[in-house]
């Protein structure tokens, strides 16, 4: 009984191996050519507009590291100049506190 | 126009030159890729990349092998390539539903290849199952064989190995496929 059912089975795996004996070849979908061409078309057609010279790798590289290199200066020069800005700052709180609280009388005895 | 003419042609960009080249292989193509994708669209996309990637890169083909087996290269390396997106897509699909974003499956292929005969249309189905279960080389090598009909030394060109690999890789294929209908018919043949 199980030499049958091993037998069945090994039969019916024969039978799928050899399933694709005889195959026909299938063929590429009508207007294949056409199709493909409007895609090439659309995607190897030169980019044109304000920003189509960043399509040019080696310029966006190069673009970008500037653009990186600026970043990095502005951050050190910031950092740089934190101290003496923070005396300034001082200096100019100063002078506001001054110029916008100082006494009243102060206006009443200038003469015009 | 011989091969040599063509090729030079297709390097000076010649626009009949390349219809000329895809009404001459496009079926091939298509064949090929659509044995190892298992479906229309995808081998419709795929078959359209290798001839924009035969454009794009015909000025550095130096002619050390045969136009063909070149085309064949890049179409099996293409349906690799998209082989490859769709099992990624798969896996993120999966994860997306353990964690309970989305939990739409992707839907199981059962591919019918055009060219199949009416009488093993069930037993092709079950096979290009287990043939899309194979490593990508023993299905590179099988379905060049099985589906496109290319001789051992042609296979050995296109996937630019020894003739004794690609017999290696068709007996270990040939056995994975026994080994994987054996146990699918186990499970699903009736008493």
């Amino acid at each position: 009984m199980k030499d049958n059912k091993d037998f069945e089975l090994n039969k019916q795996v024969d039978e799928t191996l050899n399933a694709l004996e005889g195959l026909g070849k299938a063929q590429a979908p009508p207007f294949f050519y056409t199709r493909l061409e409007a895609r090439m078309q659309e995607e190897l057609a030169p980019i044109s507009g304000p920003f189509a010279f960043l399509s040019n790798l080696k310029l966006s590289v190069a673009l970008l590291s500037l653009f990186m290199i600026l970043n990095v200066a502005s951050i050190f020069l910031i950092t740089q100049d934190d101290s003496s800005t923070q005396v300034q700052g001082e200096a100019t709180l100063e002078s506001f506190t001054e110029e916008y609280f100082s006494s009243s009388d102060q206006y009443e005895n200038q003469t015009y | 126009m011989d091969e040599a003419q063509l090729i030079v042609s297709l390097k000076d960009r010649s626009k009949s030159a390349f219809r000329e080249l895809v009404a001459a292989f496009q079926d091939r193509v298509y064949n090929t890729c659509l044995g190892l994708l298992q479906n229309e669209q995808d081998a419709e996309e795929c078959a359209q990349d290798v001839f924009i990637e035969v454009y794009r890169s015909v000025s550095s083909f130096r002619g050390d092998a045969k136009l063909s087996t070149w085309i064949y290269r890049i179409a099996t390396t293409k349906s690799l390539e998209l082989i490859r997106k769709r099992k990624r897509l798969k896996r993120f699909a999966f994860l997306k539903s353990l964690t309970g974003s989305d939990g739409e499956e992707l839907p199981v292929a059962s591919f019918e290849h055009p060219g199949i005969q009416l009488e093993q249309k069930e037993n092709a189905q079950v096979l290009f199952a287990a043939i899309a279960q194979l490593p990508e080389s023993q299905r590179v090598a099988f379905t060049l064989h099985k589906v496109e009909g290319l001789p051992y030394q042609e296979i050995c060109e296109v996937m630019d190995t020894s003739l004794s690999s690609v017999e290696s890789l068709m007996f270990r294929a040939k056995k994975n496929l026994q080994k994987q209908l054996k146990d699918y018919y186990e499970k699903n043949m009736k008493a």
